[in-house]
């Protein structure tokens, strides 16, 4: 007797799989013309002059972030304009959850190895 | 009312290119049982128009004390870009190489028909499925099956239509 658990999972997978292929079936590895910084690129450390990239701004800034009474978040940034999130309530307790107990951990492990030395 | 610091960098679109980036939480130990070695975190973003093209914001709301590692998928028309980058201090350095992957459309005069595609959800493989035509993510909704007494995930996908997919694992693991 067929497991109706049993055909679960392969349906997905199927999908999955023929995405994976699908996509891998005609990868590309297109080696654009690379220009440093020095020659005007600004993509990083060179830029590809392809024009499906994006330019990034390697330059990170503070954002002064508050948990709201609903759980959502607001964020202040320097020039005083602030954004809400869009993320659910669920998702940034579940993210809030897991990085302050990454972090916590990071740090204990930093402060014993401080401790040995 | 609880406040801390996070982290925000822009990059700009060029005309047909919509980028998304995900930021790796690593799982703590304390955690693991309840949640995947590495949770994929989108980042959220606000948009600027600039002529044909758009500057984007991200947000990292929940920055590591050490450095982040982001994935950075750039949509264009039949193809989409990986790239990977670190977010340290207050310096996002990326990935000299990065991977483009090509996708063809299928053509098909038949009428399409949308399929549910039901799946078990595996906790500690999650995969995330990108629409690369919106960006969107394609999420499974959650139901509860009462005569196998199981969790179970409903996924909607078109048949004929290219996907993204991708999940985050160890170089070890195969």
């Amino acid at each position: 007797m067929n497991n109706p658990n049993s055909m679960q999972n392969p349906d997905l997978n199927s999908v999955l799989i023929t995405a994976y292929c699908f996509i891998n079936k005609v990868v590309e590895k297109e080696m654009g013309e690379e220009k440093s910084l020095e020659d005007g690129g600004g993509y990083g450390q060179t830029e590809t002059v392809d024009k499906s990239l994006p330019v990034i701004d390697g330059t990170a800034k503070t954002v002064q972030i508050a948990l709201d009474d609903d759980g959502t978040i607001s964020r202040k940034d320097e020039k005083g304009i602030t954004t809400k999130s869009k993320e659910s309530p669920e998702d940034i307790e579940k993210a809030k959850r897991i990085q302050d107990a990454a972090n916590a951990e990071k740090l204990q492990a930093k402060s014993k190895n401080e401790e040995q030395r | 009312m609880e406040t801390w610091e996070g982290k925000s960098f822009s990059i700009t679109d060029p005309k047909g290119v919509s980028t998304v980036i995900y930021q790796i939480l690593k799982t703590p130990k304390a955690l693991m049982k309840e949640y995947p070695k590495y949770v994929l975190e989108r980042l959220d973003s606000t948009d600027e128009i600039r002529g044909d093209m758009i500057r984007k914001t991200f947000y990292v709301d929940f920055p590591s004390v050490d450095q982040d590692e982001l994935v950075i998928l750039s949509f264009g028309k039949d193809r989409v870009v990986v790239n990977t980058a670190v977010l340290e201090g207050n310096k996002v350095s990326i990935s000299k190489k990065p991977m483009p992957l090509k996708f063809d459309s299928i053509y098909s005069e038949k009428e399409t028909e949308i399929k549910d595609f039901k799946y078990t959800p595996n906790l500690k493989r999650p995969i995330c499925v990108i629409d690369p035509e919106t960006t969107e993510e394609v999420k499974p909704v959650l139901y509860f099956d009462e005569k196998t007494n199981e969790v179970k995930g409903k996924c909607k996908l078109k048949p004929n239509k290219p996907y993204f997919a991708f999940e985050i694992r160890d170089k070890k693991e195969d």
